[in-house]
């Protein structure tokens, strides 16, 4: 995506977006209500046009893209677009026939099977919990086997244990190499599922980062920098310096030890600090937060 | 065209699975029936008086029966066609399933024209639902095929003007109400303007027969079949799909 602008009316959802996303990458987009997740989501499967700027796929713009281009996308929105007086079976037929796919009875069932749901093919979709018309949705979005997917909330109003079903499913789905962007308010589910997190802000690419899967400790002293940082490299070889009194030590260390080790030299000030939580914060509602 | 078949199929079950089309061919079913036995009632009574008067002669089947009891079926359509046409889109919009259709590929003239064949196609079932009546006079009397097949084509082409009509109202909205509601008045305009056709005004009538539909449909029930008509039709049915493409379209970027 590159500049890609999008208005409705005055307001301005998406306001010169631009990043890329690499083949097999996980990405996870993060926002508060408002941030233009959704929007970007449409925007990028070709539901909305932008007003400005270019998506692109493989080199070819996906604005009036030809069904050809459309098929290398698969897109879930946030309620899942189902015809709830039809049958699972039909259903997925009929999708990957839109699509200009025609599967065989036993490729339909492959792709029930890779989202977990076997033995499905007669329920009528009105019927079915919210887990698994989320899981049908997501069957829908995979039917044309699709090089990336577009997965707008996808344990949006789910219990938690139909969460943790999703999120092994799009575990399993990027394990399988494809090229994966989630939009969801759930910092654990980017933290288990995404390797990147773009950060959006009123419509604005506030952060474009790998997601770390270490929260790590922040020391501040206030005595002898180089010192204490003798001291601390001692115990934690791993540990950094960021700034003039300030380190970092891995997760591993103990707060107890890294506290012990520090007292001499005037420790101001020890915490938890990286997370994806805290950085969203920071990246969201500015450092003061 | 895959596409635009696959919508055209999924759009014509639906119809079937939900009890909108039931209840639609059933009441569909039910008045024209009504109608029938009224226009047989009606040639009975006028046949009686006839055939009591020795120098009269025999009335005409096709004026008494066949033309009166065609004529009924467009204030039928009016009720009709709306509520068969309301759930094309405004459905989709409101349930969130359009997103499967817009992400697919298909263009918004593919959805137009799937969504509007499968309608059609219910349609069509629907006027080959009403077979029975030609058949049953077949049986009794010897009515002009040619006129049957002339009703049946301008009642095809009302139909069909009708639903595109609704398919406009659907195209425009989120609530199935709002469509049926605002395609229901566009017809019963349309039908209102066509009452003008007796105007004293040269000048008013004129117009009202180039632009009203249903007065475009009178020669047929009489058996004639003029091209000006079918094309007049034809054109507003094209016009009408490409006014709802177009909002298709423009929804895109609005």
């Amino acid at each position: 995506m590159e500049g890609l602008t999008r208005r409705f009316g005055r307001l301005t959802a998406v306001d010169s977006l631009s990043f890329q996303l690499r083949e097999g990458e996980v990405v996870g987009l993060l926002g508060l209500n408002g941030a233009g997740k959704s929007t970007t989501m449409r925007l990028l499967a070709g539901i909305l046009a932008p007003h400005e700027g270019t998506a692109t796929l493989d080199g070819k713009s996906l604005l009036n893209a030809d069904s050809e281009l459309r098929n290398q996308i698969g897109y879930l929105p946030e309620r899942p677009p189902l015809y709830l007086e039809m049958r699972v079976l039909d259903y997925l037929r009929f999708s990957a026939r839109i699509r200009g796919v025609s599967l065989d009875r036993a490729q339909l069932s492959g792709v029930m099977e890779q989202a977990g749901l076997g033995g499905m093919e007669r329920r009528i979709l009105g019927r079915l919990s919210k887990g698994y018309q989320q899981r049908v949705g997501l069957a829908q979005a995979l039917v044309h086997d699709p090089k990336l997917l577009i997965l707008d909330e996808p344990s949006s109003g789910l219990d938690p244990v139909q969460r943790l079903e999703i999120r092994s499913l799009l575990k399993k789905l990027a394990d399988g190499g494809r090229t994966l962007i989630l939009s969801t308010h759930l910092l654990e589910e980017v933290e288990a599922s995404c390797q990147r997190v773009l950060i959006l802000q009123e419509g604005r690419l506030v952060a474009d980062e790998p997601v770390s899967k270490r929260e790590r400790l922040s020391v501040r002293i206030s005595g002898d920098e180089e010192a204490a940082f003798e001291v601390l490299i001692g115990g934690f070889p791993e540990a950094e310096r960021v700034s003039p009194g300030a380190f970092l030590c891995p997760s591993s260390a103990e707060a107890a030890e890294v506290a012990r080790l520090m007292a001499p030299f005037g420790l101001e000030h020890l915490a938890k600090s990286g997370g994806l939580q805290e950085r969203f914060v920071r990246a969201t509602l500015g450092e003061e937060a | 065209m895959s596409g635009v078949l696959a919508v055209a199929s999924r759009e014509f079950r639906a119809y079937f699975s939900t009890p909108l089309g039931w209840v639609c061919l059933g009441a569909w079913l039910l008045i024209t029936g009504f109608f029938f036995g009224w226009s047989m009632d009606l040639y009975s009574a006028v046949s009686l008086q006839t055939a009591s008067n020795p120098f009269g002669d025999p009335i005409d089947l096709e004026a008494y029966l066949v033309a009166p009891f065609f004529g009924n079926w467009a204030v039928v359509l009016i009720f009709l066609c709306p509520a068969l046409s309301m759930r094309l889109f405004a459905e989709e919009r409101h349930s969130g399933s359009f997103s499967l259709l817009r992400s697919s590929g298909l263009t918004s003239t593919q959805l137009v024209l799937g969504k509007y064949l499968g309608a059609m196609a219910f349609v069509g079932v629907a006027l080959a639902a009403t077979l029975h009546y030609p058949v049953f006079l077949m049986r009794w009397a010897e009515p002009d095929l040619g006129v049957l097949f002339a009703c049946y084509l301008g009642m095809f082409l009302l139909s069909a003007s009708f639903m595109a009509v609704g398919l406009v109202a659907s195209s425009m909205s989120s609530s199935q109400v709002v469509a049926l509601l605002s395609a229901f008045a566009i017809l019963m305009v349309l039908w209102i303007m066509g009452l003008g056709e007796g105007a004293q005004d040269q000048g008013w009538r004129d117009w009202i027969s180039d632009v009203s539909m249903l007065p475009r449909v009178q020669p047929m029930l009489r058996g004639l079949i003029h091209g000006a008509d079918v094309a007049y039709f034809i054109s507003v049915i094209a016009l009408l799909l490409f006014v709802a493409q177009q909002r298709l379209e423009l929804e895109r970027w609005q």
